[in-house]
């Protein structure tokens, strides 16, 4: 079975971790796109009030790249930038999980954010 | 009265018509003409020093437009060069894997062998060959100059003018702005369209307002400026750019704030400051600036910021067909909250994209169906009509 654990003090949002802890901005839009906006919202609106308290938690880290991250650590960031993607529709009071008239996701190739595989400049 | 914004135009636009017939200039027929007069001979940039940190560091890059594939390769001596990804002894690609670091390239067909210069080094079994001089059989060069760390390429025999010469005034005006960003996004779509479409769907504000009223409603212009005005263009022999309005009375929502709280601003949200920022940026001091849009005719606009800068890349597969890739770039992170603020905003900017590639097969059907002989261009979209001068000027050998 996946590790699900998070740092102690946030285990109460584990449950979200199978789902909503992603590594990749690939995948982190593609769940937003692939799942109905009434999920997303149960998860934007259950983390939000905690978002800061996450974040402080990981800037206390002395690192700015996740790929030095214990895997409990790496999970809550992932979940926070999940967070940050998912947020999107109900801030901009869409009543679905993506715009209408855009380019189709799935004609959106996305590839490695530098030419060269530098783990920092892949982790997020 | 509704507030109004002037807009300050900067160079010779007298002469831009405001209807273009761009029905003609998207068949094959002009496409043919245009693959040799503006692609052979443009100056393009197809990447950065940064793409190849260390010695040996390489990538491969592909240009649709002439069936090429090039590897960008920082040599042992440091210097960064071009090559055509080709061995020289029968043609077959050099390098496959699209990205690494290699003292040398290897020929996987017969074993011949490049040193990072793109020296001929060894010839395997060479006594079987018939009077070789290695010297003559270097990897193809492709001339190659960099601009504060941009990597342009010409793909001409010889280049008609130098790349001074082809920036022209923006030249000098970027120093030190490039070199201090990271990469943080690439994706790339495939957009059945012709190029010059592709191009001017990002080279307008006035669509703004509109196209993008559902992922970026409040972001330009406000109640000083409520048609979103662009302060200040400027338009050089064969470039342009110009600034955009930011709202200041733009109301953050929660992801903004949060991301406001723990790193720097980043389009769609500003927080105006261009101190320190070389000339060329937010040329005319605008003091309510967001990011200016800068084409550097013909293959790249930028969106340039101050803290990130995205860059647009076109190459014309055919007369319909454009690769267009976007890469984001923004300040180094000290920290993760930096990280995790950074990804908010381009996620939010990944929408905005989307709606602008979306307008593109739409315009591309209608326009080549006959149906319609012009397009009628404001004020506001001087960019569009200086480009398609500057395309007819390449075309008839004047730039």
């Amino acid at each position: 079975m996946k590790n699900t654990s998070l740092p102690s003090e946030f285990k109460a949002f584990e449950k979200w971790v199978p789902e909503w802890s992603i590594p990749h901005e690939a995948g982190r839009f593609n769940k937003r796109v692939s799942t109905p906006v009434e999920q997303i919202n149960l998860f934007v609106e259950d983390v939000y009030p905690h978002m800061e308290k996450i974040i402080d938690f990981l800037n206390q880290i002395p690192t700015s790249d996740p790929d030095q991250l214990k895997p409990p650590e790496r999970r809550l960031f992932d979940m926070a930038l999940m967070w940050m993607e998912a947020s999107i529709p109900a801030d901009l009071d869409w009543e679905i999980n993506d715009i209408e008239d855009a380019w189709e996701p799935k004609r959106l190739e996305f590839f490695n954010p530098s030419y060269f595989p530098e783990p920092t400049n892949r982790a997020d | 009265m509704t507030a109004q914004v002037d807009s300050l135009i900067r160079g010779v636009v007298d002469d831009l018509p405001s209807r273009i017939n761009v029905g003609v200039q998207i068949t094959p027929e002009h496409y043919a003409l245009e693959k040799e007069s503006i692609w052979r001979r443009a100056w393009m940039s197809i990447g950065h020093t940064q793409d190849v940190p260390n010695k040996g560091s390489y990538f491969v890059y592909d240009i649709p437009t002439f069936n090429y594939s090039l590897i960008v390769v920082r040599g042992q001596d440091d210097q960064v060069r071009v090559f055509h990804n080709i061995c020289r002894h029968r043609g077959n690609k050099l390098v496959r894997e699209p990205v690494g670091t290699r003292a040398g390239f290897t020929c996987n067909f017969h074993g011949w062998s490049f040193n990072t210069q793109g020296d001929l080094r060894l010839i395997t079994d060479v006594n079987e060959f018939e009077k070789l001089d290695k010297k003559q059989l270097s990897m193809i060069p492709v001339h190659t100059e960099i601009w504060n760390s941009l990597i342009f390429i010409n793909l001409a025999k010889e280049p008609h003018c130098t790349l001074k010469e082809w920036l022209g005034e923006m030249y000098g005006q970027y120093d030190n702005y490039f070199e201090n960003q990271e990469k943080v996004a690439s994706f790339k779509a495939i957009v059945n369209t012709n190029w010059h479409l592709a191009v001017n769907a990002f080279t307008e504000g006035y669509h703004t307002l509109y196209l993008h009223k559902s992922t970026a409603r409040d972001y330009q212009g406000g109640k000083s400026n409520p048609q979103r005005h662009r302060p200040h263009m400027d338009f050089f022999d064969r470039h342009h750019r110009y600034s955009a309005p930011g709202n200041p009375d733009k109301v953050f929502v929660r992801g903004e704030k949060l991301a406001a709280k723990y790193g720097k601003l980043m389009i769609p949200a500003f927080d105006f400051n261009f101190e320190g920022l070389p000339p060329g940026i937010n040329a005319a001091k605008h003091d309510k600036w967001a990011f200016d849009v800068v084409e550097f005719f013909p293959n790249i606009v930028m969106l340039i910021g101050n803290y990130w800068h995205n860059e647009i890349t076109y190459w014309p597969i055919d007369a319909g067909r454009t690769l267009i890739t976007n890469q984001a770039w923004a300040y180094k992170t000290k920290n993760l909250g930096e990280r995790i603020s950074r990804s908010y905003f381009r996620s939010r900017v990944r929408d905005v994209f989307r709606e602008d590639l979306n307008t593109l097969e739409a315009q591309q059907t209608a326009l080549s169906s006959g149906m319609m002989d012009e397009v009628i261009l404001s004020r506001q979209e001087m960019a569009l009509r200086h480009h398609f001068k500057v395309s007819r000027q390449m075309m008839e050998g004047q730039l």
